[in-house]
């Protein structure tokens, strides 16, 4: 089997005195793309916060690459797309590479110019993605879905081994939603990065990832799209509760 | 024309003006995509209590204090104060500006009152005097100016990143604190040493007026940067022979031109969009 990227084991996170996780044990190896879903207040976005070492659990430990997720994040092993990333302010005078290459100026650290290389790199990320024609455009006058895969190549640019991403469609038509997630799948396939994509969007992922984890408080579910999509009458249930199960019946 | 410049005060008023001109739009282009333009108006205002302060120990003690000085120690400690504030009220960060500016004109006035009354000098402070630039002013404006410029080109990447992001810069392990405390320190000190060319209660102008002219038509950072100084030396120099040959008030004609540039921009635009349609 491949080497762990996450390995989290009896983790407990209490905000305040409400439980948000309970007995989360996950592994995640490398390579793999899963999909974390699950309603809103489901304790998704403290999980992700936990994996990027912005929070410490109570009990219960959690390794990013065998070792605590402060030391992953220093090392800039976690390339991270946050849920707001697409709201900041449009009216910014940036151009789409200058967005791109300040993903790369942490790694770099103080006192450090720009090399040669680094605009290299620059260059190559935004190529992958798709935005070569666009790269001297300023970023505020692209499409959501562009803005979208600028933040993903900002992610890129620091060359991480994990890609975490927050509700990153959130505010995106679907047509767009689903080219990203294949940009998303495309990635994942090519470069071998390990994908972790947060979201709450029902179901319409589940063709583009390897393996999908049902979060509300506890795991509910932890396995293939083929399974999830077996039972997921039972898993919805269980993570949704039942209004949502009637709401997805009327869809079908 | 070249001959005014032999005299010396016009010498120091042009070196003054030319260095105000690059460095204040260089703090206001950071303070304009972060939406806090007002925090420079905020400082100025402490500014003006610290060299009615200054004046005010001239005058009783007979210490010779400089009030450009007091007037900086006094930003720095509004700076350092808008900090406090934004820490304590996070999601009321502009509460320190409304203290700020009304405690800082409040102190002001009551130290003006006990020491002279409104006079020349306290005139030249708020609305500027840029052919008043003496040796010792000019000197502080250069060592100000030369710390500033090795502050924006050591930390261009640091500033960049959290301007645009802040949560993403620190995630990817930019030193946001260390940055945004450097910075609070150069925008006070800045407005300090701005004064003498436009004068307190036009400082913000000159910080940010150009880089509104500049926002209207240009895509890339560096590109907004570049044009906000030369909107900056131009409002500056217009200001300076305004000063010189019609006795102008150098603030006030400095920043009149910087509108006139701010709307030339606007009608620019204008006719071209009908140009091309």
């Amino acid at each position: 089997m491949n080497k762990k990227v996450i390995d989290i084991t009896d983790l407990n996170f209490v905000y305040e005195t409400q439980p948000v996780l309970e007995s989360i044990d996950l592994t995640v190896y490398q390579g793999e793309f899963l999909a974390l879903m699950g309603p809103n207040g489901s304790g998704k976005s403290t999980l992700t916060k936990l994996i990027l070492g912005l929070l410490k659990p109570q009990s219960g430990t959690i390794q990013i690459f065998g070792e605590s997720p402060k030391i992953a994040q220093k090392k800039a092993q976690i390339g991270y797309v946050s849920q707001k990333a697409n709201s900041f302010n449009r009216g910014f005078p940036a151009t789409v590479r200058e967005v791109v290459a300040s993903g790369r100026y942490g790694m770099k650290g103080l006192f450090r110019m720009m090399q040669a290389r680094d605009w290299q790199k620059v260059e190559e990320v935004i190529t992958k993605v798709g935005l070569a024609s666009l790269q001297d455009q300023n970023i505020g006058k692209l499409s959501g879905g562009q803005q979208q895969r600028a933040f993903i190549a900002r992610a890129l640019v620091s060359d991480p081994q994990l890609l975490v991403l927050d509700e990153p469609t959130v505010g995106v038509d679907a047509s767009s939603s689903h080219q990203f997630y294949a940009l998303l799948q495309e990635l994942h396939q090519k470069l071998g990065l390990t994908i972790i994509l947060v979201t709450h969007d029902i179901g319409a992922i589940t063709h583009y990832v390897d393996r999908v984890v049902c979060l509300n408080k506890k795991l509910h579910f932890h396995g293939t799209p083929a399974e999830f999509d077996h039972n997921k009458e039972t898993i919805f249930t269980n993570t949704y509760g039942h209004e949502v199960q009637m709401v997805l019946h009327q869809h079908e | 024309m070249l001959d005014l410049f032999q005299y010396e005060f016009m010498q120091n008023a042009l070196f003054a003006g030319l260095m105000i001109g690059l460095i204040s739009p260089l703090v206001g282009i950071y303070l304009v995509v972060k939406r806090l333009s007002l925090i420079a108006d905020a400082l100025s205002h402490v500014t003006l209590s610290g060299i009615a302060a200054g004046l005010f120990i001239q005058k009783q003690f007979g210490l010779a204090v400089q009030p450009l000085y007091t007037g900086m120690l006094f930003a720095v400690g509004g700076s350092l104060f808008t900090e406090q504030i934004r820490k304590r009220y996070p999601s009321y960060q502009e509460l320190a500006i409304p203290i700020l500016l009304s405690g800082g004109i409040a102190l002001g006035v009551v130290l003006i009152s006990a020491t002279d009354g409104f006079n020349v000098d306290i005139a030249g402070y708020l609305f500027g005097n840029i052919l008043a630039v003496g040796r010792v002013e000019l000197n502080t404006i250069f060592i100000v100016g030369g710390l500033v410029l090795i502050f924006f080109t050591l930390f261009y990447k640091e500033m960049f990143a959290v301007s645009f992001d802040e949560e993403h810069a620190i995630l990817s392990g930019v030193r946001q604190r260390m940055i945004q405390l450097g910075f609070s320190l150069i925008v006070a000190i800045v407005i300090a040493v701005s004064m003498r060319v436009v004068g307190i209660l036009l400082v913000s102008a000159l910080m940010t007026l150009p880089v509104a002219t500049s926002l209207q038509f240009c895509n890339s950072f560096k590109q907004t940067m570049f044009w906000s100084i030369v909107f900056a030396e131009f409002s500056v120099l217009m200001g300076l022979l305004g000063a010189y040959y019609l006795d102008w008030a150098s603030g006030g004609t400095i920043v009149l031109v910087a509108i006139v540039l701010l709307l030339s921009g606007f009608l620019i635009k204008r006719l071209r969009m009908k140009f091309v349609s």
